[in-house]
């Protein structure tokens, strides 16, 4: 698959009430904080080894603190044409919404979303989350403390899931524009031979 | 005597009454009739012997006034020997009409009781024992002389005494008769009276008011048993209703009794159920709170555990990216041209890196020990973090139930440390305002757990006003021997509706509140001989709540 400069970036939302955890999920997606191009390309130079290309998928983080936050970010962004991919929701919150509030009105507002839930321990059970939110394929729950490997493949897969969603959505489009080209030909044509 | 008859007749039973009063009252009839019809019979017969005296005496003056005119007494006699015929005529003469005797007849048998009287006036009368008629005798108008007869009375006397024997024979016979009808009147009239008399003494014995008398007519005794029946009938009715009045009353008093009896039971075991439930409520409260805290603490320790994982994760893969493995890439290619490294170094294509690599690598590594120190660094704080929030559920765990004396300040602080993360995550300013410091003698746990809810209430007061200056001030101030420790939020306030409820069971205004917190901390304050008020000018007006705690007396002492 080609990339494009769309693929590239994938805009991430992180809904979470303590500003720690913002931090954590900072230095997950930008592990060392420490440019190490330089030395990297002294050392191939050095060793006469290829540079090694650094492949790994790009995120944007954006941080809020409350679930209303959150929403509002995510409805300002479909606005503004750059959706985000993904949201990792924390399930408490207080003073405002809960974890399941927050998803349930975040997809009113985006339904294509992809939403891991954050839980320190089980507030709801699963039962719960299907009662609140019905069954969907867009959500995953994640139990506190995670790990950072899983923050990163979870988020890797669902930003690409989200993507071929998309890209699924805009083929089907373009299907249906043409079909609807094509019956309109084909009715001018009818019409033609009448 | 008469009152004695009377007396005697009072006690006498009435059927006696009645045949005595009957026979009297026919003996009484029967005399004074018979007396009146003897008087009238008497009268009667007196005319009747007058009348037929006067005829005899007139037939005899007409007989003899030829004898007397022509002299003759012989003849005069013979005239008065017919006399004879009538029995009852005593003696009779003829004067003359000069009155000399002339002739005179004298009943025979009865010559010693007749004396010829001298002459008298005219006319007829009852003298004594007889009836004397003196008659003129007129001859062709002139008075030839006087007759004189004299009759006795034992015809009328004879006469009389046959009446009063068929007077007596007849009051016999009625008196049999008067007593027949008594003996029978006795049925009718003293049998339904003694009737009467034995069912009064009946019901006056056995107080059985269900007796009736048996009415025997419609007369008076038959009105006087019906109304009789009736009083009884009303006595029964208002016996019975007495009675059941009276049983009622005891049905009553039995039952009152009865209910007084389970109420007061009932009353006990309500007393032991609310104290049973106040038990239970204090434990759930505890439990509650302790859960609460409890998830606090899971939260808080799971977000902090996982900063520690991040850092951790974090350092793990500095360490194993760490570029220090190229240094000794370094040093064995140097070593490698260990003999002409001076040309490689400036020659060599590749060599001509080398110092530049060193360069880069010294600044890499530097940065990477850094990162590491920095990374650690947070990892120890965060790691503090958790022993702190283990210390202090330890802490509070530990002296759970247990007094001990402790000054009020240290509560206080206790109480922001165990919300400290909180506290921070959400930006609230706190302001200390320790104007005394007593000791108390209590339970810190109970303690606690009342201050920890006020500041933690307090934070969310805060974020929900949503205000930019989130703010809660901690006071402590001795008042009279008393310790008031306060926590005043700048939040969203009370609405005056809301002030009385806020301290009942269930009562939240956070969706995710259970409503336990203020109900059982009053509870808890009034277990340590204290308060927990609550004080708020309204909506938007922020609140203060004081828990106010008797100070140790010690201290009181000394104050």
């Amino acid at each position: 698959m080609s990339e494009t400069p769309e693929q590239a970036s994938r805009r991430v939302l992180i809904i979470d009430d303590n500003r720690e955890i913002h931090e954590d999920f900072r230095k997950i997606f930008r592990p060392s904080g420490i440019d190490s191009r330089a030395v990297s390309d002294s050392e191939a130079a050095l060793f006469g080894e290829p540079a090694a290309g650094t492949a790994e998928p790009r995120f944007e983080l954006d941080f809020a603190l409350q679930g209303a936050e959150g929403v509002a970010l995510i409805s300002k962004a479909r606005d503004q044409n750059a959706p985000y991919a993904l949201a990792f929701v924390d399930m408490r919150m207080p003073p405002g919404w809960d974890g399941l509030e927050t998803t349930a009105r975040l997809w009113e507002v985006d339904p294509s979303v992809q939403v891991v839930i954050c839980t320190a321990y089980s507030d709801h059970s699963w039962d719960d989350v299907r009662r609140k939110l019905g069954h969907c394929d867009r959500l995953v729950v994640l139990k506190k403390p995670f790990d950072n490997i899983e923050v990163l493949q979870l988020a890797g897969m669902l930003t690409e899931k989200w993507h071929l969603a998309q890209i699924n959505q805009r083929r089907i489009a373009v299907l249906e524009q043409q079909l609807e080209l094509r019956t309109r030909e084909l009715a001018a044509l009818g019409g033609g031979r009448q | 005597m008469k009152v004695d008859v009377l007396g005697l007749l009072r006690d006498t039973p009435i059927s006696r009454k009645l045949t005595i009063i009957s026979m009297l009252t026919t003996a009484l009839a029967l005399v004074v009739s018979g007396l009146a019809f003897m008087g009238y019979e008497q009268v009667a017969f007196r005319g009747a012997m007058q009348d037929r005296l006067s005829m005899t005496a007139s037939i005899m003056a007409d007989n003899s006034a030829a004898a007397l005119t022509f002299s003759d007494p012989a003849a005069a006699r013979q005239t008065l020997e017919t006399l004879a015929a009538d029995a009852h005529i005593v003696g009779a003469a003829i004067y003359d009409s000069h009155g000399n005797e002339f002739a005179s007849y004298r009943r025979p048998g009865a010559a010693g009781r007749f004396k010829i009287p001298t002459l008298g006036k005219d006319g007829q009368r009852f003298e004594g024992e007889a009836l004397k008629v003196f008659r003129p005798i007129v001859l062709a108008g002139d008075r030839a002389g006087t007759l004189y007869i004299e009759s006795d009375l034992q015809e009328m006397h004879a006469r009389i005494q046959r009446y009063a024997w068929i007077m007596i024979l007849v009051m016999v016979g009625a008196s049999a008769a008067a007593m027949m009808v008594a003996m029978w009147l006795r049925t009718s009239i003293s049998g339904p009276v003694s009737h009467l008399a034995s069912v009064v003494e009946t019901v006056t014995a056995q107080k059985n008011y269900a007796i009736r008398a048996v009415k025997s007519g419609n007369d008076e005794l038959g009105r006087l048993i019906e109304g009789f029946n009736g009083m009884l009938g009303q006595i029964q009715a208002q016996d019975s209703a007495l009675q059941r009045a009276h049983d009622e009353l005891e049905k009553r008093v039995a039952e009152r009794t009865h209910e007084l009896q389970t109420e007061v039971i009932e009353h006990k075991r309500a007393q032991e159920e609310l104290e049973r439930v106040h038990r239970q409520l204090m434990d759930a409260s505890r439990q509650a709170g302790m859960a609460e805290i409890a998830t606090n603490v899971l939260h808080n320790v799971g977000n902090v555990l996982n900063s520690v994982n991040v850092s951790a994760l974090l350092v793990a893969d500095l360490v194993k990216k760490s570029k220090a493995m190229s240094l000794a890439r370094v040093v064995t290619l140097m070593r490698e041209h260990e003999a002409d490294l001076n040309t490689f170094i400036t020659a060599d294509p590749r060599g001509k890196h080398l110092l530049t690599h060193l360069d880069n690598l010294a600044e890499h590594l530097q940065a990477e020990q850094a990162t590491m120190i920095t990374e650690l660094g947070g990892l120890r704080k965060n790691i503090e973090h958790i022993k702190d929030i283990v210390a202090m559920q330890q802490n509070y765990a530990k002296v759970a139930g247990v007094k001990e004396i402790i000054a009020a300040v240290d509560l206080v602080e206790d109480s922001l440390r165990m919300n400290a993360g909180a506290l921070t995550r959400h930006g609230v300013e706190v302001e200390r305002d320790y104007r005394d410091n007593p000791r108390v003698n209590v339970d810190k746990h109970k303690v606690l757990q009342i201050l920890v809810n006020l500041v933690r209430n307090a934070k969310y007061a805060c974020d929900e006003a949503q205000s930019i200056e989130k703010r809660i001030v901690l006071r402590v101030q001795c008042l009279d021997h008393r310790v008031q420790l306060s926590v005043i939020d700048n939040g969203v306030g009370i609405a005056a509706d809301n002030m009385t409820r806020i301290f009942n069971h269930g009562f939240t205004t956070r969706a995710s509140g259970h409503g336990f917190g203020l109900h059982s901390g009053a509870l808890a304050a009034r277990e340590l001989g204290g308060t927990l008020t609550v004080r708020s000018e309204g909506v938007g007006q922020g609140a203060t709540f004081t828990l106010d705690l008797p100070v140790h007396h010690e201290e009181v002492a000394s104050v």
